[in-house]
């Protein structure tokens, strides 16, 4: 399926350029996002991951303009969606934009959600206001939303509050709510963390037919990497706030690159394995993000670091068919 | 030898209210007649689907939400009929990982604080041994404790759930219920705290119960395991039982269900 060209003739649906992220605290500027560019196309899925903290919600966050402007610094040379500059748009523009042609599914759902309406009225809310349909069709939609998340019986849960509803319950309602307006965009925050993966099945199953019918483009972020392979088309891979891999999935898994990327596929335990026995994880600690080394923010850490890590960050680089990876080392 | 825990027909059903009067017309039987021992120094696994009842049965041995109906036993003291000063008494030898750091961490108290808390409240140690406590803490779930001041808005998903780690081990208790405690962490730090966990249980003779939805993990850190489904316990097995040859066409399902395993080969 080609991508259709859209108005400023590119195959790009979200673009971003140069996108920095610092939060301001206690102790100094946290430099949680630096100098990061990726693009998504119509239909496409592109997945994110990276260890815990390493600025995977806060990128997505900046593009959505959702970080409280008082304590965060953000600026991009390009954020561009379906050709319009994201970051040009008024408040009121930049509202209508996430509510209905860019979905949302955010990592944290119940505090995403609000404690006093009820699960019902979260739904129709939006289908109201986005969508312009009554009350009766919204709440026929919205019970079909749910059933389709795998809430039992919604009918009858269409009343209750957030706090009724179990963790994953509450997951669920925010994708049917993200998926409400039938976005162009999907991007989710550790969408299924909560999710066992009989229901996690169900709603990947969805999204898929979503990006067949209506060709969604999604950006996932997620640890899980058996839901990438099943899902994702690309894969860009963050540590410390930059991107260090990106490549197809397939190539991903198959030969990983950076370091990094080597380290985390190697921790995965096996099903099928001994049961008991020690996990690998890659040793030491994440940077400290206050103050980034000068060169290679893995060098603490990886097993291949020579001189000139220490000394120069590693730019992305082409590394074969669409793929790039940041690092000084070309075993 | 007595169990450290043990849950007799444990029953949580929530009422449930319409309209304007909030008049009851049924109930969710989020829990329906739950029964199990969990003996000292052993981890039992509990899975099933989400909506299956199993934060609800965590809540309630903790007392956190009132049972319905059933008895649970701890150390020998029936939970269901001990006094508030009982309670108190035992409430440091149980703790619990939640599943949701959004409602379980005070959002105005920094994460430090929030640490230390359970040292104040249940310990006679000093500020400045309840901060080397809290440091210490903090590094052995992988996080900076420079980063002690900070409030938890002010962190990522993931180093959120570790600080309710971080809390839940901070008195040393006897049983920790984990309720989905790994969800939200990429794999390299799955693997380093449940490594942690099972230290510990080594080191201390800890007792837990996980709930997770991640089978591998559960296959990985428990002795034996119950499947629920929709509030009641359909198979109860050792792990490696229960994975080689799955009893319940409900465990079969989840099972199967489960996504390949990625990789290069
Ligand atoms: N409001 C804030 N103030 C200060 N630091 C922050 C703030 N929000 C996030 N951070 C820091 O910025 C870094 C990136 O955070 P982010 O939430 O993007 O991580 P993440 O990759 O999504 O991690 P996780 O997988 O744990 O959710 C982290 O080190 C975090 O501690
Ligand atoms: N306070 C409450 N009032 C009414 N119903 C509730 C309440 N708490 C939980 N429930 C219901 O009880 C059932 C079990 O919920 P519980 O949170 O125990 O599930 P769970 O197995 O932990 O699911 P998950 O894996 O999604 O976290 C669900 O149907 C939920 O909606
Ligand atoms: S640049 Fe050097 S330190 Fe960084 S990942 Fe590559 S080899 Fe390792
Ligand atoms: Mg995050
Ligand atoms: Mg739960």
């Amino acid at each position: 399926m080609t991508p259709e060209p859209l108005d400023d003739g590119s195959r790009d649906l979200l673009r971003v350029r140069g996108l920095h992220t610092q939060f301001l605290s206690d102790r100094g500027l946290v430099h949680a996002v630096n100098d990061v560019s990726f693009s998504v196309r119509r239909g496409e899925a592109l997945a994110l991951v990276g260890e815990s903290g390493c600025g995977k919600t806060a990128t997505m966050l900046s593009v959505l303009r959702l970080l409280p402007p008082q304590r965060t610094r953000v600026r991009a040379d390009e954020v561009s969606f379906k050709g319009r500059d994201l970051l040009g748009l008024d408040d009121e523009e930049m509202r209508r934009v996430r509510g209905a042609e860019i979905g949302m599914i955010f990592q944290d759902p119940r505090a995403s959600l609000n404690p006093v309406l009820t699960i019902g009225r979260q739904l129709t809310e939006s289908l109201e206001v986005h969508l312009r349909l009554g009350r009766r069709a919204a709440r026929d939609r919205a019970i079909e939303l749910l059933e389709s998340v795998g809430i039992p019986r919604p009918a009858s849960r269409f009343d209750d509050y957030p706090h009724q509803f179990s963790g994953g319950m509450c997951q669920r309602v925010m994708i049917a709510i993200a998926l409400a307006c039938e976005p162009s965009l999907l991007i989710a925050d550790e969408p299924t963390t909560a999710l066992d993966a009989t229901i996690q099945a169900q709603i990947l199953d969805l999204v898929s037919e979503l990006r067949a019918t209506r060709e969604m483009a999604m950006i996932w972020i997620t640890h899980d990497l058996s839901v990438v392979a099943s899902l994702a088309d690309r894969v860009a891979v963050m540590y410390g706030g930059s991107i260090v891999e990106t490549a197809g999935a397939r190539r991903l898994f198959d030969a990983p690159a950076h370091p990094y990327t080597r380290g985390l596929l190697a921790s995965l335990p096996a099903l099928g394995g001994e049961g008991r026995g020690r996990l690998t994880a890659i040793p030491g600690q994440p940077p400290d993000m206050t103050r980034l080394p000068e060169g290679c923010a893995f060098a603490a850490r990886c097993p291949h670091a020579f001189g000139r890590c220490g000394e120069e960050r590693p730019p992305l680089l082409p590394a074969g068919k669409e793929a790039r990876v940041a690092c000084w080392w070309d075993g | 030898m007595t169990p450290l825990l043990e849950v007799i027909g444990l029953k949580k059903h929530f009422p449930v209210r319409r309209g304007m009067m909030q008049r009851r017309t049924g109930s969710v039987r989020a829990v329906d007649g739950v029964s199990f021992r969990l003996h000292r120094g052993k981890t039992l696994g509990l899975v099933g689907e989400s909506g299956c009842g199993k934060t609800t049965v965590a809540r309630t041995i903790l007392r956190l939400t009132e049972p319905t109906s059933g008895r649970i036993v701890f150390d020998g003291l029936d939970l269901t009929a001990a006094s508030p000063t009982e309670l108190r008494a035992l409430r440091p030898r149980m703790q619990m990982i939640f599943q949701d750091t959004h409602s379980s961490l005070n959002p105005r108290l920094s994460v430090g604080r929030s640490i230390a808390e359970p040292l104040r409240e249940h310990t006679s140690m000093t500020r400045g041994q309840r901060q080397d406590r809290v440091g210490e803490l903090m590094s052995i779930v992988g996080l900076d404790p420079k980063l002690a001041g900070r409030l938890p808005h002010e962190f990522s998903g993931g180093q959120r759930q570790r600080v309710g780690i971080a809390r839940a081990l901070a008195l040393k208790p006897d049983l920790i219920i984990c309720d989905e405690p790994i969800s939200s962490l990429d794999i390299s730090i799955q693997a380093q705290i449940v490594n942690l966990l099972a230290d510990i249980q080594e080191e201390f003779g800890l007792t837990y119960l996980f709930i997770s939805h991640d089978l591998r993990m559960v296959r990985h850190l428990c002795n034996r395991v119950a499947v629920m489904n929709e509030g009641k316990i359909v198979e109860m097995a050792s792990a490696e039982a229960l994975f080689r040859e799955p009893g319940h066409p409900y465990t079969r399902a989840l099972l199967s269900s489960l996504p390949r395993r990625p990789g290069p080969s």
